[in-house]
């Protein structure tokens, strides 16, 4: 449908810069990318006070893995604010009808044309995507991992069962708006709740660090998984369906 | 030059492949794969940087980490904005 957006008005308009804008646009570019190399080379070569401050603070994080904890700790302001990003994101994409809302999240229907290569694919690789991601998200308290390449995995065997034209997703459905909030709702629930306690919002007490962390990622895995999937629907619609409805 | 640097350098002239296609390129969906390319060059420069101590500093990576997705997702949004536009422009077309 891309092709479709290629071969729209946008011809003439692409024939409208001239060589010598072009030129001028380049040499503008090159000397910005110029200035930021010598920028580069001339800033000094910084501390990196925080990986101390890290490494330091480990213990109290409730995870070993620094990342993660950086991620949903020390900067989980970031990713509560990111986790809302992709919500605002989702919200803005969604097809937007009162009438679905009592209909069922996946449906199954017979192809209009079966790809055995895609199914065959996806019997053997659905079950290990979904284990795989799982570990991900386990193994993100001590190695690289967690939330978002648990999630983006997840997305990826939704996707496939997309392609794999059995079944269909209806983004409307009660499960799936609960599914796209379930990781911002839980992530506020316990900064909040953990006010309570510390005093500070998203301070987490120390002994309980390590299981807020993981419902926090296992809320957010379903989240960005869904939202992801989401997305892929909704740009998958042909643009002419949907001025027709 | 040390690697980082080297990496940095190459983020930068990254950067700059995709300023130049934002800029001097009028198709809506090449625009957007080109501010792709431009984030694709900060990430780098974001994590050669990180690197250039004694062990790797943790916070851009995780800053990095978060990138990738808010891009994707900045990138679905654009993308439906641009099918929208593209609908809209055929209607007046036809109108």
């Amino acid at each position: 449908m891309f092709n479709d957006i290629t071969l729209a008005r946008n011809a003439e308009q692409q024939a409208g810069l001239s060589g010598g804008v072009l030129f001028v646009v380049g040499l503008v570019v090159g000397l910005v990318c110029l200035f930021l190399v010598f920028a580069l080379i001339d800033a000094p070569v910084a501390e990196q006070p925080l990986v101390a401050l890290v490494a330091s603070n480990l213990e109290q994080s409730g995870v070993q893995n620094p990342v993660t904890a950086v991620l949903l700790n020390f900067r989980s302001y970031d990713t509560l604010l990111e986790v809302a990003v992709l919500l605002i994101v989702a919200l803005a994409v969604m097809p937007a009808s009162e009438k679905q809302s009592n209909q069922v999240f996946v449906t199954v229907s017979k192809p209009a044309q079966r790809s055995l290569v895609l199914e065959a694919f996806l019997r053997w690789l659905l079950p290990a995507i979904v284990v795989t991601s799982g570990y991900l998200l386990w193994t993100g308290a001590a190695l690289p991992g967690g939330a978002f390449q648990a999630g983006a995995l997840l997305a990826g065997a939704g996707i496939l069962l997309l392609l794999a034209g059995h079944h269909s997703f209806n983004f409307n459905a009660q499960i799936a708006r609960v599914l796209l909030v379930v990781g911002l709702a839980v992530f506020l629930l316990v900064g909040a709740a953990v006010m309570v306690s510390t005093g500070t919002a998203l301070a987490y007490p120390i002994a309980w660090a390590g299981t807020l962390i993981l419902i926090i990622e296992v809320a957010a895995t379903l989240t960005i998984a869904a939202i992801l999937v989401l997305l892929f629907c909704a740009l998958h619609v042909a643009p002419q369906q949907k001025t027709a409805r | 030059m040390t690697q980082a640097l080297a990496y940095s350098v190459f983020g930068i002239i990254l950067f700059g492949i995709g300023l130049f296609g934002v800029l001097a390129i009028a198709h809506v969906v090449k625009k957007i794969l080109a501010i792709n390319i431009c984030g694709v060059g900060v990430f780098m420069v974001f994590i050669a940087n990180a690197s250039s101590g004694a062990s790797p500093d943790f916070v851009p990576h995780a800053m990095v980490l978060t990138g990738i997705v808010v891009a994707v997702a900045g990138t679905a949004l654009a993308l439906s904005l641009a099918c929208r536009i593209n609908a809209l422009e055929k209607l007046e077309d036809d109108a």
